[in-house]
């Protein structure tokens, strides 16, 4: 049995009832954020049902009006909360910033000759395989938990990744573009800060997104397995205490807090590498 | 009969502005030394207008490299001004034919005519003025905020046009130029660069594999054959100052010139054939 | 010629052997000779793997943690493609949900270990729960911008060649989108690794991560470093190993754009 079956084709006028709600939804914001707002909605009154009729799970999560009150409204007024933002967030900006300069000029070194970049291949592709969290009882002995523990943790991580689009960038820039240069007569500084730094920048860009998560994600994993204070921290604290709504409020906030870095991260991103417009594929992580 | 105008540019030689002496180049490959190019000498004059014709592969880019100082040879020189070119010559800008890799992407249009003049120790003012000029001189006048990949091909290539003007170079090498865009764009072209040089006198040496926009274009035609390549026939073309692709190219001066560049690359072909 | 190849592909094995060579030569000399209560000679690091990893070790910690790391990633990505496609297949339902997806996508995984202990208990399915949702999303992800992808002019083609509805999405969705799916199963799969070992530092009573943990306590530093070297080898082979299969399940799905 053959039937002609109606695959959602992007650019193809609308004309069945779904295609014309997506070209509507797609380019009228307002009606957008409404219909997810709505949505939002009704996701929460499917889990106040949820709770109210399972008691076993019920004791786990809180109602959503527990979790407004109790939970955000705790946690908002505690200075201790901000605290930890403030340092789950200085840890991850600070590692970051370092993962990103380090890797950046090992990746340009490495691409001065292949021969250079074939020594470090596997000592690079091992480093970069090990999970990042199997390293926290190490930090532990060494360092004790600090917050410079974190911010080594989260670079010796995250500078793998910049290393290797860097170098990728590098090595990729098409040649014709520094020919043409040379043929102009533009010396050879120029040559590098004019026409190599922005051509390597897409590639810094993915570096920049991939190592953003991943510094996210292992100084909130060290705070939470290793304690002392920040975000992490203050989850499995809450969570140990039997404060639920506090822990879920916390969760949340640590959500908010990757998603800012990400919006951030991408209108960087547009405003600089707004030229870039055929998007390899890029990995969304 | 025939309107040619052979008077104006029919032999004023002027001096020789770049001179190019028993130019060879050799390969090392894996299976030995393989010869590209050898024994190329040919002297352009200024106000002239050179192209350069052979089929694809001969090593036309090779030579044009050469000339533009971004290979060495391996025999022979290269003079501009009398001064052996051993690395891009201040005087001496170059088109190539992949207009699109050779536009920075990052850059707006302005900003890539921009970008040679930059660092020179020019003035602000004078920068300015040069990349509206030459802006202007393409018809490119209104689009210089636009990034390269706003523009279409023709158009991109006349960027890298301007881009070469705005340097204000003696002269002008062009490596086949139109042979990226669509036909009807080419004649455009063609006549846009015609223009620009008789408005300028710079001189240009444009190195094509198209018969007749060689024809139409020169003042001189170099014919580039054989493996390995040299110079295996020369022509003048006397077809006057004003040119125009309906009239000029339904002359029957134009017609011999075409079938004598046409044989010539025959002869050439069959030389190297026996490989 | 042939001689010049091998010795050139000779010359490139040393140029990639040399410096881990030199490397593992540089800290076994400095282990050895210098006493560190960190850095505790190679030699017994290495005889860990012997007495720990293949002895009472393999049974009782590694492979209950490749257990439940096999059966997150596989559970992880089986309903982040199967998810992915009718999420691509229902573009309103894809931009309504959007913002909800970036939320989650942006939340580490990481920070939900609290919760599923809590909720399931401190045992193997809050960490194959755990392993799972870190797997999901990356497939889930790259599933959608895979399918996405695919030209319309191929969903064209194959409309009009009036093929059925499951061959269209076996024969050109799935293979096309593969490539795009292929790099977020290897994104899940890194993942899936970093969350099953954070998983067995927190609140765990078994697991490599567990081990390393227990070891560092108690001073064993010799079996931390072995279960940390353990932990690294095997994200290197899953990587290399993803690598080649991926390599050869692209090579027989080579859709002509």
């Amino acid at each position: 049995m053959t039937t002609n079956i109606a695959l959602p084709q992007p650019g193809e006028v609308p004309t069945g009832r779904r295609r014309r709600a997506q070209d509507y939804l797609q380019h009228h914001r307002g009606a957008r954020i409404v219909a997810q707002l709505a949505l939002f909605l009704v996701f929460l009154a499917i889990y106040s049902m949820l709770i109210a009729f399972s008691p076993s799970l019920g004791r786990f999560m809180p109602t959503v009006p527990a979790l407004l009150v109790d939970g955000f409204g705790t946690i908002l007024v505690d200075p201790g909360l901000w605290e930890g933002v403030g340092m789950t967030l200085y840890a991850t900006v600070l590692g970051l910033a370092i993962s990103l300069v380090l890797g950046s000029v090992v990746g340009v070194l490495l691409s001065i000759h292949r021969n250079a970049y074939l020594s470090a291949q596997f000592v690079i592709d091992f480093m970069r395989t090990i999970p990042p969290l199997a390293l926290i009882p190490v930090g532990l002995l060494l360092l004790g938990p600090t917050l410079r523990m974190e911010v080594t943790l989260i670079v010796v991580t995250a500078v793998w990744p910049v290393l290797l689009q860097v170098h990728f960038g590098v090595v990729n820039i098409d040649p014709k573009l520094l020919e043409t240069a040379r043929s102009f007569r533009i010396p050879l500084w120029r040559r590098m800060l004019f026409i190599m730094a922005p051509a390597v920048g897409p590639s810094f860009g993915t570096a920049l997104r991939l190592s953003a998560t991943l510094c996210l994600l292992l100084a909130v994993g060290t705070e939470l397995i290793a304690g002392g204070s920040g975000l992490g921290y203050l989850v499995g604290w809450y969570q140990q205490a039997f404060r639920i709504p506090e822990t879920y409020a916390t969760i949340i906030i640590v959500g908010l807090l990757g998603v800012a870095l990400n919006s951030f991260i991408m209108f960087g991103e547009r405003r600089l590498l707004g030229w870039h417009r055929r998007e390899t594929k890029a990995a969304r992580s | 009969m025939s309107n040619v105008d052979t008077g104006s540019r029919a032999r004023r030689k002027g001096r020789a502005v770049l001179s190019i002496e028993r130019l060879g180049v050799t390969f090392p490959t894996d299976a030995g030394p393989k010869p590209v190019l050898t024994d190329v000498s040919l002297d352009v004059h200024a106000d002239e207008f050179v192209c350069i014709v052979g089929p694809s592969g001969t090593g036309k880019t090779t030579l044009i490299r050469c000339i533009s100082g971004l290979a060495h040879a391996t025999e022979g020189t290269v003079r501009l001004d009398g001064q052996p070119v051993t690395e891009p010559p201040q005087r001496l800008a170059l088109v190539s034919q992949d207009y699109s890799r050779s536009l920075m992407p990052w850059l707006r249009v302005d900003d890539n005519v921009r970008l040679p003049l930059n660092g020179k120790g020019i003035p602000r003012a004078d920068v300015s003025r040069r990349v509206e000029e030459s802006l202007a001189a393409v018809n490119l006048a209104k689009a210089g905020r636009a990034y390269p990949w706003q523009l279409s091909g023709g158009m991109q290539q006349r960027v890298a046009i301007a881009r070469a003007l705005a340097y204000q170079p003696e002269v002008l090498v062009m490596d086949e130029p139109f042979a990226s865009v669509d036909a009807q764009t080419r004649a455009e072209l063609e006549d846009l660069i015609l223009r620009l040089q008789r408005q300028t006198a710079m001189t240009i040496l444009l190195v094509t594999h198209d018969i007749e926009e060689s024809v139409y274009l020169a003042d001189r035609v170099i014919v580039l054959g054989g493996s390995p390549a040299t110079i295996h026939h020369e022509l003048e073309v006397a077809l006057g100052n004003d040119r125009d692709q309906l009239t000029t190219k339904s002359q029957p001066e134009f017609v011999n010139y075409r079938a004598e560049v046409l044989t010539s690359i025959r002869e050439a072909r069959a030389i190297a054939a026996p490989q | 010629m042939t001689a010049r190849r091998t010795g050139r592909r000779v010359a490139d094995v040393l140029i990639a052997l040399w410096l881990p060579l030199l490397v593992l030569t540089i800290i076994w000399i400095y282990t050895t000779s210098v006493p560190s209560p960190f850095f505790p000679p190679l030699g017994r690091v290495f005889a860990q793997f012997g007495e720990v990893w293949l002895g009472p070790g393999l049974t009782e910690h590694v492979l209950p943690s490749l257990q439940n790391l096999a059966l997150g990633v596989i559970i992880g990505i089986v309903l982040g493609i199967v998810l992915g496609v009718i999420l691509a297949l229902l573009p309103v339902w894809e931009l309504l949900l959007n913002p909800y997806l970036q939320f989650f996508r942006a939340l580490p995984g990481i920070i939900l270990l609290p919760l599923l202990l809590m909720i399931l208990g401190t045992n193997d399915t809050s960490k194959v729960l755990l392993i799972a949702y870190g797997a999901f999303w990356p497939v889930l992800l790259n599933t959608v911008d895979g399918i996405k992808a695919i030209a319309p002019e191929i969903r064209q083609t194959a409309r009009s060649y009036r093929f059925t509805r499951w061959n269209i999405f076996t024969r050109v969705l799935l293979p096309g989108a593969f490539p795009q799916i292929s790099i977020g199963i290897r994104l899940s799969l890194s993942i899936g690794l970093v969350l099953m070992v954070g998983s067995e530092l927190y609140g765990a009573t078994r697991g490599i991560g567990f081990f390393v943990l227990e070891a560092k306590q108690v001073f064993n530093t010799a079996g931390m470093w072995s279960g940390v070297i353990l932990l690294g080898v095997i994200g290197y082979f899953l990587s290399v190993g993803y690598s080649a299969l991926e390599r050869r399940l692209l090579r027989w799905r080579e859709v002509a754009h």
